[in-house]
């Protein structure tokens, strides 16, 4: 199996790069449309600004690659933190538009009325399962994970959110939809349950990798 | 729940930690990956690194250092010390950094804060304000505190909020080293008058004076550096102590 890390030059890409090696799976840097080509799997990590993160996919010229990869031969795909964001039609940073492979736009927090919280939300704050999904395998109920954001995003449809977390008001803090999965926290900065979201994400990999299918969702873990 | 944040702070030259520490079973007390990683496993919920080296070569070594602990450490960390140009940010960031801190260099100008953040995101850029009480008034000091500046310190956290940094380390130089308890009072008027989060130093020596810096205080985390090194308090009992006080904590490392 083979992960590609895309890289569009968005901040530390490293991390998220080194806990895939340490789980024993070839993982790669790459913006090289060869090795996104033959990728049995996408990251989007990513931190920093929106609008310049889409210029610098589009002047990469990796978007209708990466369309055709993720939205017609559905290979799974991974978004974190301002990843995630991209899934979104549209963004408020910037006033940019996104990937759209997800429906719905990434907002800035309101916390108006909230003087005592702060932008970003910086820290571990805890998720809630919105509903059953094998990339949660082994996570507790309310797993705590590391955030630190401004933005985030809100969903046309509300059946694609997987975690949802509370910070003045709730937001959703992770999404599936298909092959497509966004994390609005650090997995890769989370310890153990980070790494455990990562473990799962390979073993939904390999189920697609080497079991083709026709459907539209990926296999559970647990079948 | 939003918990708030423990943070041992590690100072480094030429790549090792400078002052000894009490822990027996590391196998080199002098290895800032390894102190690091420990500080991980026993619930540290960031790190952060500040690098006193002054050389060149010095500073070719902490590249290669953070670049270690990024492969090592699976929480955040900040790296500070002598960054003054967006090309020392991007070689820190790139070598995996998650934040970095300015200090003298902010105050010396101020227009670097925006420049970081438009160029790498505020979420990565902390501002750290070194802080002294002088004549009835808070003011900014650089030199690791023996130098006053022309700012005063409410209105400087404001002005950094404005210019784009993600949040304030603030260390006050009264009680650094006292052991006597955080600046309290004036961290909770810093928070009060910033909206973005305060991460607290100087004057660690107790249980109980976490406690009051995150209540009374109002700060987002507290850093404390010899407290830890020393372990005169460990990390999991500190927790467990301000969930007992009813603190918001990670305690599932």
């Amino acid at each position: 199996m083979n992960i590609v890390v895309i890289d569009y030059g968005m901040g530390n890409l490293r991390s998220v790069h080194n806990k895939f090696r340490k789980l024993g799976v070839e993982c790669g840097i790459s913006a090289d449309p060869a090795e996104i080509e033959a990728a049995d799997a996408l990251i989007l990590p990513g931190v920093g600004h929106y609008g310049r993160a889409m210029d610098r996919l589009r002047s990469l010229d990796l978007l209708s690659l990466l369309n055709r990869r993720v939205l017609e031969e559905r290979v799974p795909v991974m978004g974190v933190c301002l990843g995630m964001q991209l899934l979104m039609e549209h963004s408020e940073e910037g006033d940019a538009e996104g990937l759209g492979w997800i429906k719905g736009n990434t907002v800035r927090f309101r916390l108006d009325d909230q003087p005592r919280l702060k932008i970003p939300h910086i820290g571990w704050n805890s998720i809630e399962q919105v509903r059953p999904h094998p990339i949660c395998e082994g996570l507790a109920p309310d797993e705590l994970f590391y955030f630190v954001h401004s933005f985030h995003v809100s969903l046309t449809d509300p059946a694609d959110a997987l975690h949802r977390t509370r910070y003045g008001y709730d937001f959703v803090s992770a999404v599936q939809r298909d092959n497509i999965f966004g994390f609005q926290y650090h997995p890769e900065k989370s310890q153990d349950a980070g790494i455990q979201v990562f473990r799962n994400f390979i073993h939904l990999v390999k189920k697609t990798a080497y079991v083709p299918t026709e459907s539209n969702t990926l296999p559970s873990v647990t079948e | 729940m939003l918990t708030k944040r423990i943070i041992p702070c590690l100072d480094i030259k030429d790549g090792r930690t400078v002052k000894g520490t009490h822990f027996v079973n590391l196998r080199d007390a002098g290895d800032p990956v390894e102190l690091g990683a420990i500080y991980a496993r026993q619930g540290a919920d960031e790190l952060v690194f500040l690098d006193i080296t002054a050389t060149v070569e010095g500073r070719k070594t902490l590249i290669e250092l953070v670049r270690k602990v990024a492969h090592t450490v699976n929480i955040p960390f900040t790296v500070g010390g002598g960054i003054s140009t967006k090309a020392d940010v991007s070689a820190l960031l790139n070598a995996g950094a998650d934040k970095i801190s300015i200090n003298s260099s902010a105050v010396r100008n101020p227009g670097l804060v925006d420049e970081l953040a438009r160029e790498f995101g505020s979420q990565c850029i902390v501002v750290a304000i070194d802080t002294r009480f002088v004549d009835g008034e808070h003011i900014v000091h650089t030199h690791g505190g023996r130098t006053p500046t022309e700012f005063r310190t409410i209105p400087w956290a404001k002005e950094v909020e404005n210019r784009g940094a993600g949040e304030i380390l603030l260390t006050s130089m009264d009680t650094d080293g006292t052991k006597a308890g955080f600046a309290t009072e004036l961290t909770a008027r810093i928070s009060g008058a910033a909206n973005i989060p305060v991460i607290a130093s100087g004057g660690a020596g107790t249980m109980d004076h976490f406690v009051d810096v995150f209540t009374t205080g109002k700060a987002d985390a507290g850093l404390a550096a010899s407290i830890f090194h020393f372990k005169e308090i460990e990390i999991p009992a500190l927790k467990q102590y301000l969930v007992g006080r009813g603190v918001p904590m990670r305690t599932t490392a």
